[in-house]
């Protein structure tokens, strides 16, 4: 059958509304937005280690994409506690990108558990640790058969650490710093040192999140003994206890982090 | 659960970084993008459509341009052959020109250059040679084309006309001098003959 010239209408239209839509997913359920302006919402209640079963989160997405018109472009941007961040020193000996990638598999393996995972590292920078991240190979199927489904173009699927690093901008970028985002009760932390990403931990704490953020910080933050500190940026809901930092280390709160 | 929103306070801290990053050692991190959707940015059927226009239309041009080049390169051909042979008819023509002058014209220069080269001296010095207070001449008209000069004037007597014509027709450059018409005159105590004379004078061209 030959489209309606509605259809064909929508497919010329595409390219021009195609950042509209963005998917927050996370242990609350998820929020579709469009443009910073709330559009719809499914409240849920799903675990805060790993993303909900298949099929849950499949009825889920078929639901509130529904409010997507067709061929739109999505952005989806998930839970943190959904992800495995770690930092990666490649070994020596490691040639192409299949053996760096099987490599990744191992690690991830060896410090997550058996996945299957989809993980994505930065380039590979010789002597120099990258970042890399992993989700779960099922949750990226799943939203990638809702967006088939839907025909919406999804644009970019990756979780919400990577935002709170985009807005740090340069802060993010020079010297020696740290990055700490509280989302959903879940503590991710990130610091660099020398031009490169020195370590990246994510503390499950729960209702006790300033004991283990505590014992998270001093565990991954060497303590520094000069006069200047360096900066920990803070984004997210701060715990009321507040922040425990190592020595020669301060705390820059933003103000959407005070709790 | 929490959206992260750009804050304020994290806007001025990005600017300021140099105030907010403490204990800086120089060497800057490089930026940090990762995403699970590798293919990025995908363009529309507008944009296939648009490329599709703009590499039919560019064909379309090298078309016309592989064309129009052709067309340029026969036709300087051409240009350059009709320039030689414009060139060879414009040497063909200067040559005939040099070569034939045509007739009048030539007439006209044969008969300045015949005018020029009689023997004028000659002429003038046999009237003075000639000159005798008994002929008086009151008409000059020669004739270089043809060598003839016509003298008019009068004479006391008939005899000193002819002794006259003969003197003339002695001198150099003077070949005949024949006396063509006379008329004897009288104004009472006076008598005189009226004549006209004509000299053959320079070589006959």
């Amino acid at each position: 059958m030959s489209p309606s010239l509605a259809e064909v209408a929508r497919l010329l239209a595409a390219p021009w509304h195609r950042d509209g839509y963005t998917l927050n997913a996370g242990p609350g359920g998820l929020v579709l937005s469009r443009k910073g302006l709330h559009v719809a919402t499914f409240e849920a209640d799903w675990p805060k280690r790993r993303p909900p079963e298949d099929e849950v989160l499949a009825a889920a997405l078929e639901g509130i994409m529904a409010r997507i018109p067709r061929h739109a472009a999505l952005t989806v941007r998930i839970f943190d506690g959904w992800s495995r961040l770690s930092v990666v020193q490649w070994p020596a000996g490691l040639h192409g990108r299949s053996e760096r990638k099987a490599y990744l598999q191992m690690a991830f393996a060896d410090s997550f558990g058996v996945g299957p995972w989809r993980i994505v590292s930065a380039d590979a920078t010789p002597r120099m640790p990258v970042v890399a991240c992993a989700i779960a190979e099922s949750l990226l199927a799943t939203v990638n058969d809702a967006c088939r489904a839907r025909s919406v173009a999804l644009r970019s699927l990756r979780p919400r650490w990577f935002d709170a690093v985009e807005l740090c901008g340069h802060a993010c970028r020079s010297g020696r710093g740290g990055l700490l985002v509280f989302d959903s009760g879940v503590a991710t932390l990130g610091y660099w040192d020398d031009g490169a990403w020195r370590g990246i931990r994510t503390q499950f704490a729960g209702m006790a999140l300033h004991e283990g953020w505590a014992s998270l910080s001093h565990a991954l933050l060497p303590a520094r003994e000069i006069d200047a500190p360096a900066i920990v940026h803070c984004v997210g809901r701060v715990p009321p206890a507040g922040l425990m930092l190592p020595a020669g280390w301060a705390a820059q709160v933003h103000a959407e982090g005070r709790a | 659960m929490s959206t992260i929103a750009p804050s304020p306070q994290l806007a001025r801290s990005t600017r300021s970084r140099k105030r907010s990053v403490a204990g800086s050692t120089g060497r800057r991190v490089p930026p940090l993008e990762l995403d699970f959707i590798q293919s990025g940015w995908r363009p529309g059927i507008v944009g296939w459509l648009t490329l599709a226009l703009g590499l039919g239309f560019s064909a379309w041009v090298l078309v016309l341009y592989s064309k129009a080049s052709a067309e340029l390169a026969g036709e300087e051909a051409r240009l350059a052959h009709l320039t030689l042979r414009a060139d060879q008819r414009r040497i063909a023509f200067i040559a005939r020109q040099r070569e034939t002058v045509p007739e009048a014209e030539l007439r006209r220069v044969g008969v300045v250059a015949t005018s020029l080269g009689r023997p004028w001296a000659d002429l003038f010095a046999a009237l003075d040679a000639t000159a005798d207070a008994q002929i008086a001449l009151t008409r000059f008209e020669p004739n270089a084309s043809r060598g003839v000069v016509i003298l008019g004037g009068e004479a006391r007597s008939l005899p000193e006309l002819f002794d006259y014509a003969r003197a003339l027709g002695a001198q150099r450059g003077i070949q005949a001098a024949h006396v063509d018409s006379y008329a004897f005159r009288d104004t009472g105590n006076a008598h005189s003959v009226e004549f006209s004379l004509s000299a053959q004078w320079g070589a006959t061209p």
